[in-house]
């Protein structure tokens, strides 16, 4: 594709996710899948992964869109559809060792029939499959972030099949949606501030025209422009030095974000009612996801070569 | 000069070929590793280092005949210097101002350029601007140097100060009012520094170099022919000649930087978070500097989002030098060998980030403002 086709595409995309995102709520899995998911993965997964991921940051939208992403770096096959499987992961994603309670992204934990578990083997992961069934324990999460979809599962059976994965290339996948996802929030919350400062008057003028306003937002809108020049937008899902750099931008740009917004908007964003305070969650419980040093350890193996003059 | 014009190569085609010259040549000067003290040795080799890239030809590259080049728009300029940096070379320092200057002196005085450029493309001269005064920083347009229209030419009176290797400068550009109060009654000259009615003291900066300089002038009389477009266009002729500051000289310091941080890494001993912090902040202002490179390059306007790319710029530039002040904790506090000199001088330098080329706290209500849109505030 040129430049302007994936343009296009993006556009197209990114109209078409509005509309069918529920903006503050959970978007049924089903609703997501039917904007041509797997053909748009097929066509250009980077592209797919984070205009979906951006859309829904900003909408603060709860999906199952992590473990679609990571589905997609795992190349799952048609024989472990999201309608009948789901992905068991652990804080940081690091693999499973011999206990399996993990969390999972659920639209109706009664429609699972099996739990896809990485768990590690000599040398790599490999995808576990545990037939779900009476014995298992599943509960919602409440915690930081309540609205999440999350759910805690301890499957009572055994793994009864296995297969080899590729568990970086899943990592890379929903590091990718995040850093998409926090970039979203992140312009998000800028928002929300530059219509309350511009409104908002103290001393008789809008607080928005004080420098120790502005200065703050300039540097919220500086770290997430930093997060968007670095997020791989387009083509294949590119490897983990690359998606360590994107969500390690996106999560210093959520975290300038957060803290500018709720200081520039003084006490009504330090309230239950005023709905900052629910993308400052998001944000934080995105932290989850990444086990920063780990990021940043493959972030310093980025060789930086792409040509991008 | 038209006729030793070739077809630009492109970009990817023309950085292999730099790399391989590179690489292939062993007697070239300015080794990142082995840089002199003192900043005026440092200079002379980063010439010497800019003379040879000129006779190689990959350092014409991306300059327009007119002034000796070879054609090509600025990217090939920028993945002359980014190879130079890769392969363990000082991107030469002269050519910060040549790529800040050059582009507004060929826009607005084609034949000014013609006449003056090449020396200094080649690296046998140093050029400064002359911008800043004691009273005007980031009030630039509050500017006093006076310049009057004299018989032969202009007569010059003023203090300019923070020029960037201004003792060693053999031009400056120097804006200097010749108008109304504001800026619309600015002009820019190409003035010689070695010229009567021009004195030259260097500033020593905190790090210990002589980075910067004062400029006086006293009555000197610059030739009518040496006003860069025509008289009050010196504003115009600065705002473009900024954005040129955001974006090549940014992509330089990537460049430089990145050399730096990876170096400090292998060396052992950073803290990783605040490496990968300075990796990420690079690897963002790179990009973002190449576009803005490109779309200069194809004659665009790159608006008020270049003060994004000079917020991302100062903090690249002084979370790599931390992460090199930590990684070589003691040598960097208690040594004396030379490289123990350069590091904290390149420390000190990084804290100047925030301040040369248009402040940060300007920036910041640039992009509030021009940005984000939020409403205008008391200066």
């Amino acid at each position: 594709m040129t430049t302007a086709e994936t343009d296009q595409l993006a556009a197209d995309v990114r109209a078409a996710t509005r509309r069918a995102l529920r903006p503050r709520a959970w978007t049924p899995t089903a609703d997501l899948l039917a904007l041509g998911w797997d053909d748009l993965l097929a066509e250009d997964a980077a592209l797919a992964v984070t205009v979906l991921g951006e859309e829904s940051g900003r909408a603060l939208a709860a999906t199952r869109l992590p473990e679609l992403a990571l589905r997609a770096g795992l190349g799952l096959a048609a024989d472990a559809p999201p309608e009948t499987t789901a992905v068991l992961v652990a804080p940081g994603l690091r693999p499973f060792d011999a206990d399996v309670a993990g969390l999972a992204w659920l639209d109706d934990p009664g429609r699972i029939r099996t739990w896809l578990v990485p768990v590690r083997r000599d040398g790599g992961v490999a995808l576990a499959g545990i037939p779900a069934g009476a014995a298992d324990t599943v509960r919602p999460v409440g915690g930081m972030d309540p609205d999440l979809g999350l759910y805690e599962v301890r499957p009572g059976g055994q793994p009864a099949t296995e297969r080899p994965c590729d568990w970086p290339a899943a990592v890379s996948a929903l590091h990718l949606h995040l850093a998409a996802a926090n970039i979203g929030l992140a312009e998000a919350m800028v928002d929300l501030a530059r219509e309350h400062v511009a409104a908002r008057t103290q001393f008789g003028v809008p607080i928005g025209s004080f420098q120790a306003v502005q200065h703050r937002l300039a540097d919220a809108h500086v770290a997430t422009e930093a997060a968007r020049a670095v997020l791989p937008a387009s083509g294949a899902v590119p490897c983990r030095a690359a998606t360590s750099t994107a969500v390690l931008a996106s999560a210093w740009a959520v975290e300038a974000a957060g803290a500018a917004a709720t200081q520039v908007m003084g006490a009504i964003a330090c309230t239950w009612e005023h709905p900052l305070h629910r993308y400052v969650r998001r944000g934080l419980a995105a932290g989850l996801w990444v086990d920063r040093d780990d990021a940043a350890r493959h972030a310093l193996t980025a060789t930086e070569t792409e040509e991008v003059l | 000069m038209s006729s030793h014009v070739v077809d630009a190569p492109p970009v990817p085609r023309h950085r292999r070929a730099v790399r391989a010259w590179l690489l292939g040549t062993h007697d070239l000067p300015a080794a990142a590793d082995r840089e002199p003290v003192d900043l005026e040795t440092t200079l002379a080799e980063d010439r010497a280092l800019q003379r040879r890239l000129w006779d190689s030809g990959f350092g014409r590259h991306g300059w327009p005949a007119e002034v000796g080049g070879l054609g090509g728009d600025a990217r090939l300029r920028a993945a002359t210097y980014e190879e130079v940096a890769r392969a363990g070379y000082r991107v030469p320092q002269p050519t910060y101002t040549v790529e800040t200057l050059s582009p507004a002196l060929l826009r607005y005085s084609p034949a000014l350029a013609r006449d003056l450029l090449p020396p200094a493309l080649a690296g046998d001269e140093i050029w400064c601007q002359g911008f800043s005064e004691p009273g005007a920083g980031s009030d630039l347009a509050a500017l006093a140097c006076r310049a009057a229209p004299v018989a032969g030419g202009w007569r010059l009176d003023g203090h300019k100060i923070w020029s960037s290797f201004g003792h060693v400068s053999a031009r400056s550009a120097v804006l200097a009012r010749t108008g109304e109060p504001g800026h619309r009654g600015i002009s820019m000259f190409v003035v010689d520094l070695a010229a009567p009615g021009v004195e030259v003291r260097p500033i020593r900066a905190a790090g210990g170099r002589r980075e910067f300089a004062e400029i006086f002038f006293d009555g000197h009389v610059t030739p009518a022919d040496r006003i860069v477009g025509v008289p009050g266009q010196g504003w115009e002729i600065a705002m473009y000649l900024l954005q040129w500051e955001r974006g090549m000289y940014a992509w330089q310091r990537q460049a430089t930087l990145r050399a730096r941080l990876v170096a400090a890494v292998a060396a052992g001993g950073a803290d990783p978070l605040s490496a990968a912090r300075a990796t990420v902040l690079l690897a963002a202002l790179r990009r973002r500097s190449a576009r803005t490179v490109g779309l200069l390059a194809a004659g665009g306007n790159p608006g008020p989002a270049v003060s994004v790319d000079k917020v991302l710029l100062s903090s690249a530039e002084q979370a790599v030098m931390d992460v090199v002040r930590e990684s070589a904790a003691g040598s960097f506090l208690l040594g004396d060998a030379a490289h123990d000199e350069l590091r904290r001088g390149d420390w000190f330098y990084s804290r100047a980030a925030t301040i040369y080329g248009g402040s940060v706290d300007i920036q910041r209500t640039i992009v509030a403002e021009r940005v984000l849109g939020l409403p205008r505030g008391a200066r």
